[in-house]
């Protein structure tokens, strides 16, 4: 480096241009705005099924709604929780009902697509966005959740075949520690918000920023008033949205509130609604109507024998119990990790661990959440 | 599969073989470039599960360490001090302690790229060419998308633990020897106090022989009792 007009000097300078240029400036984050207020017309319903079993364990469910209406979900299932043989399963349900599940990924394909070993599956995240889906799934190469990484694979055949896995890279260190829960929200500019989370170190959330094409464009803190996890959120406006988490902290907890103002660029804890949690995770949708629904274990001792749906008319600032789906009179089965929709048709679905058996899927209409009889 | 999934295998078995050359081993090159190949085929998946994708910056040193280039870091210690600074910061935020993170700031990296071009034009004028280059290559790999976030392109744990010993080998290798010149000192003390209480408290009963005290019988060198040198029957 004799002179500054050295080669060395002129290709650093060269690739600081290319750097430049490359890098994004995506323009400030706004949310999909949601439709106005509507109430959907539907009288009081409810039905209960199961999803077709086809292991010894499922857990986790999530559901989105296909472009010609089905009713998709995935979830993982295998021997048991963090076993070799867990794979993400998804099925379609039709008017004749749910198709024979089939396997949207698994720990062999996403290893080949990553190149990097993989040990088990957890949680996937289904979200459809015009004749797309993308599915959202941990991995985990080495040790227990916290090392849990998020992969990413898209279907634009219904779910008939899914893209290889390809790899966010949400954390600095050996990009362990980011999993994901609850469904993301779509932003104006079509990209998402993804809610993820951290257990590495601590208990924390975090909001992910994902382009159109599913690169990470920013990340911001969720904090909130005690360790949080698996943050569930749901737009309010254009700017605002709201995000409840599930407590992971020690002792007695209670679900945690979010919030953001600015298209979810940054995030503030906001007072919890007096609503107990036993360390399980909850799920949030804003309805047609413009209520928020809330689906979670009201309960303590990290008990989970009870799932409830609560509403809110305020965006939030109160919530009310509005139906019991489950509840142990023994108080030893687990009812959890429930997963909210609502289709194009104005039906709500609610899907949920049911005893770590199988998956239950229950479909009701709003006029039955607000208590009318069926 | 993606650029950056074969990116990070790849750049796990060359790590494997650079880390074989570390050990003592003829022909140190060749054997870790050959184990890098086994490792691509082998434990490249593990270690890439295990140290996800390492930086370019570290993939171009173990690159540079097959070559038979190991001087990067000890020829500029100010660097790898800077790298180990800008770690002990950087890693607590992005996992994290407070609300900034900094981590965030790699995904649209605008506003990072300017001390950048500092640290370039530091490196400059320290007429550090090597690095100068590294760290041009890793924002060309940041530019082509092998990276979404432009930390990852020039840092990683593992080169921050590479930079922490780069620092501690000289202040190492220094305590070492005064370790070595010390024991060798108190050795040769116990020795002579060794050899004065054997004069004193066992007396031969045939005159004391001179070669005791730099020559054995059938003239091999032997240690002079603490004069420092090696004496044999010949030299003298």
């Amino acid at each position: 480096m004799n002179s500054p007009g050295s080669p060395a000097l002129a290709f650093f300078a060269l690739a600081l241009a290319v750097a430049v240029w490359r890098a994004p400036a995506p323009a400030a984050p706004s949310f999909a705005a949601p439709a106005p207020a509507a109430s959907p017309e539907l009288p009081a319903e409810f039905a209960l099924e199961k999803l077709p079993a086809v292991a010894p364990y499922a857990h986790s469910a999530s559901l989105a709604e296909l472009a010609d209406g089905r009713l998709a979900a995935v979830w993982y299932a295998g021997s048991r929780e963090a076993a070799g043989d867990v794979a993400i399963w998804f099925s379609a349900r039709d008017g004749s009902g749910w198709s024979a599940p089939r396997t949207a990924a698994t720990r062999a394909a996403t290893a080949a697509a990553t190149r990097a070993y993989v040990s088990f599956l957890g949680n996937p995240v289904l979200y459809a966005e015009k004749g797309r889906l993308h599915l959202w799934y941990g991995s985990v190469g080495f040790g227990g959740w916290s090392g849990s990484s998020i992969n990413h694979s898209v279907s634009d055949d219904g779910g008939d075949s899914w893209s290889p896995a390809e790899k966010l890279v949400a954390s600095p260190f050996l990009n362990i520690s980011t999993a994901v829960r609850a469904p993301p929200v779509a932003l104006a500019d079509g990209g998402v918000g993804l809610p993820a989370y951290h257990e590495l170190f601590a208990n924390r959330a975090e909001w992910l920023r994902l382009s159109a094409d599913g690169r990470i464009l920013g990340k911001a803190r969720m904090p909130s008033e005690r360790p949080g996890l698996q943050p569930a959120a749901a737009a309010l406006d254009g700017r605002r949205a709201l995000a409840l988490l599930r407590d992971g902290g020690s002792g007695d907890g209670r679900v945690m509130a979010d919030a953001t103002l600015d298209g979810g660029l940054s995030w503030q804890a906001s007072a919890s609604p007096p609503i107990a949690n036993p360390n399980s995770s909850v799920a949030l949708l804003r309805l047609a109507s413009g209520r928020l629904l809330l689906a979670a274990n009201p309960l303590t001792g990290g008990a989970r024998y009870e799932l409830a749906l609560f509403l809110s008319e305020d965006q939030g600032e109160t919530w009310t119990q509005a139906r019991v789906v489950e509840d142990d009179p023994e108080r030893k089965a687990e009812y959890s990790y429930p997963s909210l929709l609502q289709t194009r048709d104005g039906r709500i679905h609610l899907a949920y661990s049911w005893r770590s058996q199988t998956i239950a899927h229950a479909v009701f209409s709003e006029a039955w959440l607000k208590g009318d009889a069926l | 599969m993606t650029a950056a999934a074969i990116y990070g295998q790849s750049a796990a078995a060359l790590l494997a073989g650079a880390a074989v050359t570390f050990a003592p081993l003829p022909r140190r090159r060749l054997v870790g470039c050959l184990a890098a190949l086994a490792a691509l085929f082998s434990v490249a998946p593990a270690l890439h599960a295990a140290l996800w994708a390492p930086s370019f910056t570290l993939t171009q040193i173990a690159v540079l360490r097959l070559s038979g280039y190991d001087r990067l870091m000890s020829s500029c210690r100010s660097l790898a001090a800077a790298l180990v600074a800008v770690a002990v910061v950087f890693y607590p935020l992005s996992l994290g302690l407070g609300r900034f993170d900094p981590f965030d700031l790699g995904y649209r990296p605008l506003p990072l790229l300017l001390p950048i071009a500092a640290l370039g034009l530091w490196l400059a004028w320290r007429r550090q060419e090597v690095a100068l280059t590294l760290l041009g290559f890793d924002l060309l790999a940041y530019a082509t998308g092998l990276f979404d976030n432009l930390w990852n392109a020039c840092l990683d744990p593992l080169l921050v633990l590479l930079a922490i010993f780069a620092l501690l080998r000289g202040p190492w290798r220094t305590a070492a020897a005064m370790t070595r010149r010390w024991m060798k000192k108190v050795a040769s003390r116990g020795a002579m106090a060794a050899e004065r209480s054997t004069r004193n408290v066992f007396r031969p009963p045939f005159p004391e022989r001179r070669e005791c005290e730099g020559t054995s019988e059938r003239g091999d060198p032997v240690f002079d009792g603490g004069r420092g040198a090696f004496r044999s029957h010949h030299a003298d």
